[in-house]
């Protein structure tokens, strides 16, 4: 109710203004100007209206008159900027004018619409001044010639005489020593050099202590923080706590310590700006350079590139050119004549961008860049290189509206690059053609040869290996063989069992299977085994052990199990299937109990009929059981492969599976004897073996001479000693075969890179080519092959150990169970591989490494280059304009980010172009400028007033015209660095990768070295203004309670504090001396009568504190406060100290 | 407008500015630059132009003191404060089985969600029924789910905002409920720190924005982040954790109480002697102030934290008794001891990070969090009304995004159970301070998807804040920060008493 009344109430109001009380200069014109210049001034004139003179007002546009004047309700403008209808209404965007604003121009169109004559319009955009190239202005002439150190202070001073402004005397040495200390290198100088400085009367010994400070790696760390604020420096961020990089990417600290190199030497400004935007189309091969891009990674958001590219467009403007160029994403420029399509034109330059990583020496391979996939995370990479290419040569900028993705105009065609018109310049873009290293970096040298090294370091490794393996086998073997011996031996004096005594079916070994529980189907593919010729056999011998049901199969599918041809042993019956018919029937019979449990069973293939002729001999007699009888053979073939199935209940073995041509000829045979097969071990993996998935478990097969597997007695004593000479016998084959894998995969890397080289050879011979490209084929296959033997050998070797292991070992089954599971696997890879290698060669090899284009857009060089032109109005500018605001805390022109129409005017506009200037004449290098700046008369001025009445604060008090220097405060990483440095601790180590937060009170290296990026900051650094890593174009400076509680409560500055406390000290045992001392180190500067006296009182009332509190003395810990009641009172008085408010402060 | 009342002994605690006068020095000798704000903190580099807000309230206050609980991942509220038969109804249909209009049909649905990575998520269509009854309660008859029974107690001293809507579909979600932008656009100071900007303080010994809770991710500090209004207007971390409540608060390893006094006196004799040579720095004004108050600080903040100064009877109310509400129940009771003693933003993170997030198994992990916070907040809201505090303070309840009424069957997920992110309709409550009791605002449609009646984007609670402390955030504005008009939001004054 109340608030409905207000609205009634300013209606009211509003209706009442009278014409007489409305100025059109004071009232009217500033509404105009904030709400409808934009479309209706200099920059445009929509409807061909202009509303920025009454003149214009008056005269209207397409639509006639907007003002008529006294007639305000036939006025369009009335009418526009009331109309009820949203379409209708202007200005067209946010609220609509208030009812107060529209009385006003109401009732100044009622009174006449009146203007001053003199009235002139908005200025052309086009004369705005920053749009305009720098020209070198002369200095100007100055009366007070002697205050006049360089041509800075003529500028300065022309300012002060024209403000009558009285510039203040130069400040005293120790304040402009620390002031210049901590403006190039972030440190404050130490007492020792603070005296030599005082000391040094030389009339050049300022300028010495300039030059050093430029030319030391602490300037370069701190010039580097401040660009790094201006090109948003930052680490990875995301999801840190998952790890999940969505913003910035992992081993950026690369560009990092590329700023500080670049700074250090000095190298130009539009160098830097080259490389930041284009290294990879100008230095396409220089990792270091290459680093650079950088600036466009760190823009990266993972989950929206459209994201990532608004980013690049905004801040490269901001950055390079202090545009706002983010106004025009979604309209038209407000403020500066730039369109939206020349928005889209800019964003251009960036379309076809892509994040790649890169190996670099001596640290692994970060694996290609994955492409993203909702829903997973990415952690960072943690070695080589991420870098900006151009991955998408014909990528189209699509125009979308409203700052919306989603809304692409249709119709409208793809934008090609291009640069704001209004700035002047051409951009002439030319396809690179890239160096062959530089899209495939696997040609690099430093791969090949560290590849290359790793694998001869294995050769070596498996080499020593082997003699190490030889010498423990000669060393045992005596032993070993006396142990196998024994154990015959004790075999042998074995009673003899009252039933026949079990050996192998046929010669020393035979397969058997124990199916007494579950079921073992094994299956073999007969690898090799082509089509057989009519009339050929397939034999094998069977010992049925306990009879229930075995059967062997002529396998139709082995994986899905089914069967062609079939002979089944079951409780006394030979049954098979009726030709052409899967139909069971009985082929003959057998009986165990009259000894038939020996039989050779033979199939007879007829491939013509689609028959076999089945033929089953007991092995006792000689008697034929079933002679020839025909069975299916229902079309198989041995590729199908075959089975042997042990049903539930039976126990089998098998010997001498053989395959013959009719003419005798052996095909295969498989006949379980040693060397090939070993006593105790299964088939399974080896020769086509494999155990089928529809067997059931607690049913084994294996390879033995005995019936069965013993698990006790002699006969397990004479396995385990053939088992332990045979795994150190073992142990020399596995790492003799692990010299050939290795030996074997130089020699395949050593031809995949002579075929890739080749391949990417200037000098293309396609003959020559091909041999080489089949050669890497081949030796590839060779190297997987010899590998796969290695993994056998090794397998075999530790199956053999584990066997070799007492059986009361708890542990020998589970490894006996992990080796054979491993030996499996290994013998099918190996199998696989020798079956690859009996194929031709191929021009199949594995690439050494990724591929990428082989030309780049040139779009980005041509940006780059367009920015460093010396003809580029803003580039220079913008640069001067920070470095200026660096040094003397402020700059000339306030909006650094802003050169535009709206942004504010320089304070000294003829200066900021003479630096700009004198910059590019200087190669748009930084430490020339530096010096002049810092040994200008301007630089040396003092700070402090002193009080309060001084004439120059009426005519300006916020010393824009500098006739003091301005007071400062340090830098959130100038605080850190400076207590570290004071206290000896700083650890002057340059570079590497960003240190985590959870160090940030222990680690002792310079603060822009931690991890800094969108999600957290290091506490410490932002409680003190540390930059924001996502809008870093300005630092505040605030002072908050939380400053003095980490100043005075942090484990650093405790611990720093009694440091420093302990090493001035021992130089100064007088309270007075230690004082002077510390106060010196600290604050760069002696300590005052006043503050002298109360620093010693200070340490009287700390000590008898100390001695009322029954401090001992005695040994104190390293990061404990001292025991020693004075010690302790100076430690308090170096921690004070750092806690001053001149701590912190620059004057 | 009552005055914050005392409440009995644990309040004669506080010795404002007791440090001060123990060193003889307080406040007259030491003029205040223009620039400084109330509390000692100041800006250099504030435009001159500009000055900032002076402290004061823009229009008569209603409320002195927030308590602004969060709940991350994003409540369902059909299982709490919006319970729509329809969806037992029509379980297992899809949207266009169902008799209303089909919902991802209607042109809100691409209005108000904005996907970050480019995709619209899933669309998911069939319903899914409500995984826990609900009854009515109070005079209005609001349906309350039944694993809050404590807090449907307390509901006609609540107003319900049934139509709230966000338009990010992801977890950026939780920032935006904060600071108002989507995470496409640019960021924006948090409402709390509009908030610490826009207000004096009422107590000096105590910071005026505070978080209370814990957190893994980091980006949760986004919640409390200042942007550029600058990091003085950042939420102070306090923890409940009695050895270190306030960022490098507590004394160093082996430092006595007596000897960091007279350093502290020490530094600032140092510093007024510095003063006396350099009146015109007004820095080192504000820093001589700045000490002051975080001495202040590192003596009030263990004080007002120790809730051994609480009856048992207290304990019982806020559920600290028993283990399953013991956690959340010490957090708001903290926060109702620093509302009291006057801080003005108390953020009170009332759940892990996520944990709200019931993409499967929204029965279990709902019933399990609403029994984690229903005795706490119940607790709450009937100790500030039986004190009088609701006189002064302002409790805001609310998540980042409701849940879909459809059940959500992603790929691979063999029983699905749970409902997906929702940003077109969720509940958020208010109450105490200037708020309407026993409201009942907005509503969403029939099946609990789209805000229909009186949507409301989530700055209109942010707006409703502003406007019962007496803010309005046009007069907030910095100039050379662009805020849209949606940035503002606009008060609800159907809730507002």
């Amino acid at each position: 109710m109340r608030f409905t009344l207000a609205i009634a109430a300013s209606l009211l109001a509003a209706a009442d203004v009278a014409a007489q009380d409305v100025d059109y200069v004071r009232d009217v014109k500033p509404i105009l100007k904030e709400r409808c210049f934009a479309c209706h001034g200099a920059l445009q004139q929509k409807g061909k209206l202009r509303l920025d003179t009454g003149e214009f007002i008056r005269k209207g546009g397409r639509n006639g008159s907007a003002a008529i004047p006294q007639k305000p309700t036939e006025s369009l403008l009335i009418e526009r900027i009331t109309a009820r209808e949203e379409t209708e209404r202007m200005p067209p965007e946010g609220k609509p004018l208030t009812p107060e604003q529209i009385a006003k121009i109401k009732a100044w169109i009622a009174g006449g619409a009146k203007s001053p004559a003199t009235e002139k319009p908005e200025s052309d955009p086009r004369e705005h001044w920053a749009f305009k190239k720098p020209v070198r202005p002369a200095a100007p002439r100055i009366a007070d010639a002697a205050w006049i150190k360089n041509p800075i202070d003529a500028f300065i001073s022309k300012q002060h005489v024209k403000h009558g402004l009285q510039p203040l005397q130069p400040a005293d040495k120790h304040v402009l020593l620390r002031r210049v200390y901590l403006d190039l290198i972030g440190l404050p100088p130490t007492r020792d050099a603070l005296q030599a400085f005082l000391e040094d009367a030389s009339p050049l010994a300022y300028e010495k202590v300039v030059d050093r400070l430029l030319n030391s790696p602490q300037y370069a760390e701190r010039w580097a923080r401040h660009w790094m604020d201006v090109w948003r420096y930052s680490d990875w961020y995301g999801r840190r706590s998952v790890p999940d990089v969505l913003s910035s990417y992992g081993m950026i600290w690369r560009w990092r310590d590329w700023i500080v190199r670049s700074v250090g030497q000095d190298k130009g400004y539009d160098q830097m700006i080259l490389e930041m935007l284009a290294a990879d189309e100008i230095n396409p091969t220089d990792d270091s350079s290459l680093v650079a891009t950088g600036f466009i990674v760190r823009n990266f958001f993972r989950w929206n590139y459209n994201q990532w590219k608004k980013d690049l467009v905004e801040h490269t403007g901001k950055a390079f050119l202090g545009l706002t160029l983010n106004c025009c994403h979604c309209h038209d420029h407000k403020y500066d004549p730039i369109s939206q399509v020349e928005y889209f034109k800019f964003r251009a330059f960036f379309e076809p961008i892509e994040i790649r990583h890169d190996r670099v020496p001596g640290e692994p391979d970060p694996g290609p860049y994955p492409k993203y996939n909702y829903g997973s995370s990415y952690g960072p990479i943690k070695s080589g290189m991420v870098r900006i290419f151009d991955a998408d040569l014909n990528a189209k900028t699509l125009m979308y509206s409203g700052g919306d993705q989603r809304n692409i105009m249709a119709g409208k065609p793809p934008i090609e690059p291009g640069t704001p018109a209004i700035l002047g310049g051409t951009t002439d873009i030319e396809l690179v053609t890239l160096p062959a290293a530089a899209w495939n970096p696997a040609l690099k040298p430093f791969i090949r040869d560290e590849e290359t090294r790793k694998i001869e370091k294995a050769i070596g490794e498996a080499e020593r290996e082997v003699t190490a393996a030889r010498a423990l086998l000669d060393k045992s073997r005596p032993a070993l063989e006396a142990a196998v011996a024994k154990a015959k031996a004790d075999v042998g004096r074995e009673p003899v069992a009252k039933e026949k005594p079990e050996s192998a079916l046929a010669g020393t070994q035979s397969l058997f299977i124990d199916a007494t529980q579950g079921r073992r189907i094994l299956a073999n593919d007969l690898p090799g085994l082509k089509v057989l010729p009519d009339g050929a056999t397939l034999s094998f011998k069977l010992w049925i052990r306990r009879d229930a049901h075995v059967n062997f199969q002529l396998a139709r599918n082995i994986p899905e199990g089914l069967t062609a041809a079939f002979i089944a042993f079951e409780k006394g019956k030979i049954v098979t299937y009726r030709p052409d018919s899967f139909t069971e029937f009985e082929a003959g019979r057998y009986d165990v109990s009259a000894k038939q449990d020996r039989f050779e069973v033979r199939l007879e293939l007829q491939t013509s009929t689609n028959q076999l002729l089945l033929s089953v001999k007991n092995l006792a007699d000689g008697k034929m059981l079933v002679s020839k009888a025909p069975a299916a053979l229902n079309g198989w073939n041995p590729r199908q492969g075959i089975f042997f199935d042990a049903r539930t209940g039976s126990s089998v073995a098998f010997d001498e599976l053989e395959v013959t041509a009719p003419g005798g000829a052996r095909l295969l045979r498989v006949d379980f004897e040693p060397s090939a097969y070993r006593e105790g071990q299964d088939v399974a993996g080896r020769d086509g073996w494999s155990v089928h998935a529809m067997s059931l478990p607690g049913a084994t097969s294996k390879v033995s001479a005995f019936g069965a597997a013993a698990t006790s007695g002699p006969r397990l004593a004479l396995q385990q000693a053939r088992a332990a000479l045979a795994a150190k016998e073992l142990a020399v084959t596995a790492a003799e075969t692990k010299v050939a894998a290795a030996r074997a995969q130089l020699a395949s890397f050593r031809a995949r890179i002579a075929a890739e080289s080749a391949r990417f050879s200037s000098t293309n011979n396609k003959v020559a080519t091909d041999n080489l490209v089949r050669e890497a084929n081949t030796k590839e296959r060779q190297a997987v092959a010899a590998a796969a033997r290695g993994n056998v050998a090794v397998a075999e070797a530790a199956l053999a150990a584990a066997e070799a292991l007492a059986a009361s070992d708890p542990k020998r089954s589970t490894l006996i169970q992990t080796a054979t599971s491993s030996l499996t696997k290994a013998r099918a890879a190996l199998t696989q591989a020798e079956t690859a290698l009996k194929q031709p060669s191929n021009a199949q090899y594995a690439a050494l490494g990724m591929t990428f284009p082989q030309k780049s857009t040139g779009r980005r060089t041509a940006l780059a280059r367009w920015i460093a032109d010396k003809d580029n109005p803003l580039t220079a500018r913008v640069a001067v304009n920070y470095l200026w605001g660096w040094h003397f805390g402020r700059p000339l022109v306030d909006t650094t980010v802003d050169f535009g129409r709206n942004g504010k005017r320089p304070s000294h506009p003829d200066l900021l172009d003479w630096l700009a200037v004198e910059f590019m004449a200087n190669g748009w290098k930084m430490k020339p400028l530096h010096r002049l700046i810092v040994t200008s008369n301007a630089y040396r001025m003092r700070s402090s007033l002193g009080g309060m009445d001084h004439p120059n604060l009426a005519k300006d008090p916020d010393n824009r015209f500098l006739w003091r220097f301005n007071t400062g405060r340090m830098e959130a990483e100038v605080v850190r660095d400076s207590v570290l440095h004071l206290a000896g601790m700083l650890d002057p180590a340059i570079g590497g990768p960003e240190i985590p937060h959870e160090q940030g009170l222990t680690s002792l290296r310079r603060s822009i070295y931690f991890a800094h990026h969108g999600e957290a900051k290091l506490q410490f650094l932002e409680l003190f203004d540390a930059a924001n890593a996502c809008d870093a174009y300005k630092r505040t400076m605030s002072v908050l309670p939380q400053q003095a509680l980490a100043m005075s409560n942090s484990e650093l500055t405790l611990k720093l504090s009694r440091a420093l406390a302990r090493k001035l000290a021992t130089a100064h045992k007088q309270d007075d001396d230690f004082i002077r001392a510390a106060f010196e180190q600290v604050l760069s500067r002696p300590p005052s009568k006043v503050e002298a006296s109360a620093t010693r009182a200070f340490l009287a009332r700390q000590e008898k504190l100390f001695r009322d509190s029954g401090l001992k003395g005695g040994s104190t810990p390293a990061d404990m406060p001292s025991n020693d009641l004075t010690m302790r009172a100076r430690e308090n008085l170096v921690h004070a100290l750092f806690n001053h408010s001149d701590f912190v402060t620059i004057r | 407008m009552s005055n914050i009342p005392t409440r009995g002994p644990q309040c004669n605690h506080i010795h404002r500015r007791q440090f001060v006068s123990d060193l003889g020095l307080g406040f007259a000798g030491l003029a205040m630059g223009s620039m400084l704000h109330w509390d000692g903190v100041g800006r250099a580099d504030a435009p001159r132009a500009h000055a900032g807000p002076d402290g004061r309230p823009h229009f008569a206050p209603k409320a002195r003191s927030v308590i602004w609980i969060f709940l991350s991942g994003g409540v369902s509220h059909l299982e709490t404060f919006d319970p729509k038969p329809a969806l037992n109804r029509y379980a297992g249909k899809t949207y266009s089985e169902a008799p209303f209009p089909n919902p991802q049909r209607s042109p809100l649905f691409l209005l108000r969600s904005r996907s970050v990575v480019g995709m619209d998520r899933d669309l998911y269509v069939k319903i899914f029924p409500l995984q826990v009854g609900s009854r009515r309660y109070g005079q209005n008859g609001m349906d309350v789910s039944d694993w809050l029974p404590n807090l449907a107690g307390c509901v006609d001293d609540i107003a319900f905002v049934r139509s709230m809507y966000t338009t990010d579909n992801d977890h950026a979600a939780e920032f935006q409920m904060h600071h108002g932008r989507h995470a496409l656009d640019e960021k924006q100071p948090s409402i709390g720190s509009w908030i610490h900007y826009g207000l004096g303080t009422l107590n000096d010994n105590l910071p005026k924005f505070v978080f209370l809770g814990q957190y893994r991710d980091t980006r949760v500090r986004e919640n409390f982040a200042a942007d550029y209004l600058g990091p003085q207007h950042n939420g102070i971390e306090l923890s409940l954790d009695p050895n270190n409540p306030l960022p490098f608060g507590t004394r160093g390893r082996g430092v006595l109480p007596r000897e960091q006094q007279n350093q502290f006196e020490f530094v600032n004799e140092l510093n007024r002697i510095a003063a006396a040579q350099h009146p015109e720095d007004e820095q080192l004004q504000a820093r001589i102030r700045s000490y002051e108050l975080a001495f202040r600080m590192q003596r009030s903040v263990p004080e007002a934290l120790d809730l051994n100064r609480e009856t048992p009877e207290m304990h019982r109310l806020y559920g600290i008794d028993n283990p399953t509400t013991a956690v959340y129940g010490r957090r708001l009771l903290a926060a109702r001891r620093l509302a009291e003693r006057g801080v003005r933003f108390n953020l009170v993170y009332l759940s892990d990070y996520g944990e709200w997030d019931s993409h499967q198994d929204l029965r279990g992990n709902h019933s399990r969090s609403c029994a984690r916070i229903d005795k706490p907040v119940a607790g709450l809201l009937k100790d500030l009304k039986r004190s009088g505090l609701s006189d002064d303070v302002l409790v805001v309840f609310c998540t980042e995004f409701g849940r879909t009424p459809a059940l959500e069957s992603r790929a691979g997920l063999a029983n699905p159970t749970g409902r997906d992110h929702h940003p077109h309709g969720f509940t958020v409550w208010l109450a105490g301070a200037g708020i309407r009791p026993g409201v009942i605002h907005g509503a969403t449609d029939e099946l609990g998807f789209h805000a229909i009646e009186h949507p409301h984007y989530v700055t209109d609670i942010h707006a409703t804040v502003l406007h019962l402390l007496g803010l309005d955030p046009h007069r907030l504005a910095i100039p050379g920060r662009q805020r849209l008009e949606i940035d503002y939001g606009t008060p609800i004054r159907q809730i507002m008493a």
